[in-house]
């Protein structure tokens, strides 16, 4: 197959010009340190290389990736400090009480960071029936309509908690969820 | 929040993971004057930098981790050359400054861009804008909102992307167009995302940078040379806000704007020439917390809330029209405003069509963009983007157009790329003279339209490459590279990391190039890039390039004199380097500091540097390092240099003398020089004032409060000159002034006819004047006119011829043809310029203009019989 091989490789070496890196579902898990479902149960602000950083603290549920722990400290860009506030657009907005799924991911300096921003947060909530499932905010996929292979809109979806674990785990075992 | 109102606010905007995109946009507010949301720009305030001078510092706590043969200083270089490339934008009044190696402990309080790195996660390559802001002010081009500061994160480990590579070079490109104040666009530029962007490091920047950072940072007349469109964009008779305007040329330019809350827009910058026109929906937003394309949206400064909610609509044309071929193009004009260019859109539900990206083949690795040879290469190219193909086939009803010509360039076909079928290949005819440059894409699919800004960019030859360097010397025993490879021109550059090599020589038989490298440290390890002239580089064949290994040298070691200047201070500092050859082409010098700028260098020797710096009156008081970069050769020193307690009855000479005469900065020997001269009592006269020109005593000719004349001995060499005043035993700090050759003398000005012009025989408009001259570049054959200009009561005009003057070698005429119209008067103010240095002035008598026709009376009318006479 070398034409395929030949578009493989191009992919790899790809792009000059390239600042973006998008990811799916499946290439944040691989790319996670943890993946934990927690609750903000509090926050704190401080300067980092001259960038005010906001650090919530997380009391973890339930752990997908990486070791246990019941509780975890995210990083996020923003907040305020001294009088200056940094705001960040696209960075994830986290309410103190409110449950999330949280695609983190520890860098050699022991920061933990969610990955790619707002990419790496799912809200929890509740659905009509009062199953977990998780809000995307927003996709980095074309999705088609299975029933007419239309294009269908780029807008949030919910997706059952159990879903997205199901794709986690299927990731981490290294088979497409889909 | 009313505390943290008044206080700066800053906001960093821009993350680069957005992969739609946004037209020439600066980051606005909107203030509310008369009922109506008003645009205010953030952007840098230049009446507050030293000599429109924006410092960018970088932080000292580089990438702890690289690619083979990377490193910082040539991570350094690429950051210089990213600077550079804004720089070069001649229609933008800003320069950005190297200001040095920063330390996190030193505080600055100018406006400055920092560069700093960062353990950045997944997903984010980098994040750049502004991150303090001023209150809003008004400028000359209207209300804006100055940015203080702006940062630049990098990430700390870049082993994956090399700073040779076109990735991240072109990341620090668009990062820096962030923190200068400008957002995403949509028309393939360095300011639209990654993933649809069309520029390469070749030729980084497109029509809509070069429009945005030149809106954003005009110099004086730039409005002149570029027209603007206007018009509004509505839905239903309501203005639709945020809707993208993109103009397109059929030689491959493209300028966009964005709409107001109220649909109207002014896209300006637009160069003249015919384009078409059309209006688009911003794609959806790709992150949360950004408006539809992942731009920050607007701020109504009187809420503190972002404006934006715009409706998605279908794409039209101007006018009115959903197809190109029935488009009809608006002609701009330079200095002149095309209107009513509006737009009455339908309304749709969602876009099924956007984000494309269109990929080549020169080699065996895929470039973005699309680059084809019609002569030589594959003739195809891969597209992916959002609704583009269907199930591994291309979207129903997909069809491509290239704007221009058909004869020259025409889609052969469209059909699913075979490795991989999630992309589109499109095939192309091409005629005997597809010609070069950038093509428009026009996509279409049974469910929507969208258009690719330099979807295509036609070349005539395949990408530069580098077979093989092989280290050499000169005559004088300089290194030399010998450069073999194919494809390679006269008009090739070759990098060596992010700086430029020399061309010696171009074998156009062999292929071969011999450069000269820049300074580099010794077994500095350069790769290198050759660059075309058409914006290809070596890059799209090989990601490993070959190499030059810099010959072993001692390192270079620097100092700075004095060590420590007081705040408020304008001084000369002198910087000596051991295992130096300091080269101008090549050396910066920088004090870690925004509120220590670098006014103007003077390269004395190989291992000596004047400088004339500026210290803020509001540099916090400390230690910061000093830093010097010359090509890919860096030496450092920290804490080098202290900035101390301001001396308020020091005498402090301004870097901005002039020669009165001429009112012109340029100096030259003999002429007479005003200083500009701060902290002198107010009860000094001028027996209390001695001025030293290079240690030597100068006569004081005028003095005036904070202005002392004097004159600049007759012998005096060109160059640098050290200044000094003293007042009542108090010395200032020195200060360089340059001395310039000195300007044409003026013998004598004649008419056409060869007879001198005076009272009695007066210059005619229209008349050919004959200026003679001396004293310019003795031993010259010939001097080309373009170095001459001659300014007749405020009018320009351009030598026509330039020729020694038979007999007299170190004597020339210029001839200058004279406007038909000249000002009113008899007697015209007029300076001769050479090089742009400015003779004394004269008057030239001139025939005036003749008084204006009188009305011609009107007959009065004849009365009748029996009516009396008026």
């Amino acid at each position: 197959m070398p034409r395929l091989a030949f578009l493989l490789i191009a992919c790899a070496a790809l792009v000059p010009g390239t600042t973006l890196e998008r990811l799916t579902l499946e290439q944040m898990a691989e790319k996670a340190t943890a993946i934990v479902r927690g609750r903000v149960v509090g926050s704190s602000t401080s300067t980092w290389n001259s960038i005010i950083s906001t650090t919530y603290t997380v009391a973890v549920a339930e752990t997908l990736k990486g070791p246990d722990t019941q509780t975890v400290q995210v990083s996020v860009p923003g907040g305020v400090a001294g009088g200056v506030r940094h705001s960040f657009p696209g960075t994830p907005d986290l309410a103190s009480g409110d449950e999330y799924v949280f695609f983190l991911w520890t860098g050699k300096s022991g920061r933990t960071q969610i990955i790619g921003l707002s990419q790496g947060v799912f809200q929890l909530q509740a659905d009509a029936k009062g199953s977990p499932s998780v809000l995307r905010s927003a996709s980095t996929e074309t999705m088609l309509d299975p029933a007419t292979g239309a294009v269908i809109t780029d807008t949030p979806i919910r997706m059952p908690y159990s879903e997205l674990a199901r794709r986690v785990r299927n990731a981490l075992e290294g088979r497409a969820a889909r | 929040m009313t505390r943290i109102k008044r206080t700066l606010v800053g906001v960093i905007a821009a993350l680069c993971l957005a992969v739609a995109a946004f037209a020439h946009f600066p980051y606005l507010h909107y203030i509310t004057a008369d009922g109506v949301l008003r645009p205010a720009p953030e952007k840098f305030d230049l009446s507050a930098l030293v000599d429109r001078r924006l410092p960018y510092v970088v932080s000292d706590q580089g990438p702890v981790s690289w690619a083979p043969n990377d490193s910082f200083p040539a991570l350094l270089s690429q950051i210089r050359r990213a600077a550079d490339a804004w720089n070069q934008v001649p229609t933008s009044e800003l320069r950005l400054a190297f200001g040095g190696l920063y330390s996190p402990e030193t505080l600055q309080a100018s406006p400055r861009i920092e560069v700093l790195f960062d353990e950045l996660p997944p997903g984010l390559i980098a994040m750049a804008g502004p991150v303090v802001r001023a209150e809003p002010v008004t400028g000359p081009d209207g209300a804006f909102v100055p940015i203080q500061r702006s940062i630049l994160v990098l990430p700390r480990e870049v082993e994956w992307r090399p700073s040779y590579s076109e990735g991240f070079f072109l990341t620090v490109v668009h990062e820096l167009g962030h923190a200068l104040g400008l957002q995403h666009t949509l028309t393939s530029s360095v300011m639209s995302t990654a993933y649809t962007r069309a520029t390469t490091s070749a030729k980084p920047l497109a029509d809509d940078d070069v429009a945005g950072i030149s809106l954003l940072y005009p110099t004086p007349g730039y409005s002149s040379t570029v027209g603007s469109i206007t018009g509004r964009v509505t839905l239903s008779d309501r203005g639709v806000h945020l809707a993208s305007v993109v103009a397109l040329s059929v030689d491959g330019r493209s300028v966009s704007t964005l709409t107001l809350p109220d649909g109207t827009y002014r896209m300006e910058g637009v160069p003249p020439g015919n384009y078409y026109v059309y209006t688009h929906t911003l794609p959806p937003a790709m992150q949360a917390g950004f408006g539809p394309a992942d731009v920050v949206l607007p701020v109504d400064m009187a809420t503190g809330q972002p404006v934006g909610a715009p409706e998605t609509f279908e794409m039209q044309f101007y006018p009115g029209s959903r197809d190109l071929a029935s488009a009809t193009a608006v002609t701009v004009q330079a200095g002149q405003r095309t209107e009513g260019v509006n737009f009455a859109v339908q309304p749709r539900g969602y876009l099924m069509l956007f984000g494309v990206a269109t990929y080549s083949f020169p080699g065996s690795v895929a470039v973005k963009p699309a680059f084809i040879n019609p002569f030589g290469g594959r003739r195809f190219l891969v597209a992916s983007g959002f609704g583009l193909a269907w199930s591994n086939a291309p979207a129903p009803g997909l069809n491509v157009t290239v704007m221009g010509d058909p004869a020259a360039v025409s889609v052969a076909a469209v059909r699913p790329y075979e490795p991989a079928r999630a992309f589109v290949q499109i095939d192309f005819n091409f005629g005997e003279t597809p010609g070069t440059g950038a093509r428009h894409l026009v996509m279409t699919s049974d469910y929507d339209r969208y258009v690719l800004p330099a979807g295509l960019r036609l070349v005539d030859r395949q990408p530069p490459a580098i077979l093989s360097a092989s280290a050499e010397q000169d005559e004088a025993g300089a290194p030399l590279v010998r450069i073999s490879g194919s494809d390679l021109s006269a008009e090739t550059q070759i990098l060596f990391d992010g700086a430029l090599g020399a061309v010696r020589s171009f074998n156009s038989e062999t292929g071969e190039m011999t450069v000269a490298p820049p300074p580099g440290g010794s077994g500095h390890v350069a790769n290198l890039v050759a660059l075309g002239a058409d914006g290809q580089s070596s890059l799209f064949l090989t990601s490993q390039p070959p190499t030059y290994v810099y010959p072993g040298a001692d390192a270079p070691i620097v100092n700075v004199k004095p060590a420590a200047l007081p705040s408020g201070a304008s001084a000369m500092v002198e910087i000596e380097g051991v295992n130096t050859s300091f080269d101008p082409r090549h050396a910066r010098v920088g004090f870690g500091s925004s509120d220590v700028v670098v006014r103007r260098t003077w390269f004395v020797a190989p291992n000596r540097i004047l400088a004339n710096v500026q210290v803020s009156p509001a540099a916090p008081l400390g230690q910061m390092p000093f830093s010097l970069m010359a090509g890919l050769q860096f030496a450092a020193q920290p804490y080098a240099f202290s900035i101390t307690a301001a001396e308020p009855e020091r005498p402090s000479i301004s870097p901005d003398a002039f020669n009165p005469v001429t009112n012109h900065r340029s100096l030259y020997p003999g002429g007479p020089v005003r200083l500009m001269v701060g902290n002198l009592p107010e009860d000094i006269g001028i027996s209390d004032i001695l001025v030293f020109l290079n240690g030597q005593p100068a006569t004081v000719v005028v003095y005036e409060p904070g202005r002392v004349t004097t004159q600049i001995p007759a012998d005096a060499s060109q160059g640098a000159a050290i200044v000094e005043v003293e007042a009542r035993g108090r010395r200032s700090f020195p200060v360089v002034l340059n001395i310039d050759p000195p300007p044409a003398a003026i013998l004598e000005v004649l008419d056409s006819s060869g007879v001198l012009v005076s009272a009695e025989n007066r210059a005619r408009p229209g008349d050919t004047l004959r200026i003679r001259i001396a004293g310019v570049d003795p031993g010259a054959a010939e001097l080309a006119p373009q170095r001459f200009r001659l300014v007749v009561g405020g009018l320009v005009h351009e030598a026509s011829q330039t020729a020694r003057m038979e007999g007299e070698p170190l004597r020339f005429e210029l001839l200058f043809p004279l406007s038909s119209v000249l000002p009113e008067g008899d007697s015209l103010a007029a300076t001769l310029y050479f090089d742009g240095r400015p003779s004394p002035p004269f008057m030239l008598p001139v025939v005036p203009p003749p008084p204006p026709p009188s009305e011609p009376e009107v007959p009065e009318e004849p009365t009748g019989p029996g009516e009396p006479a008026p």
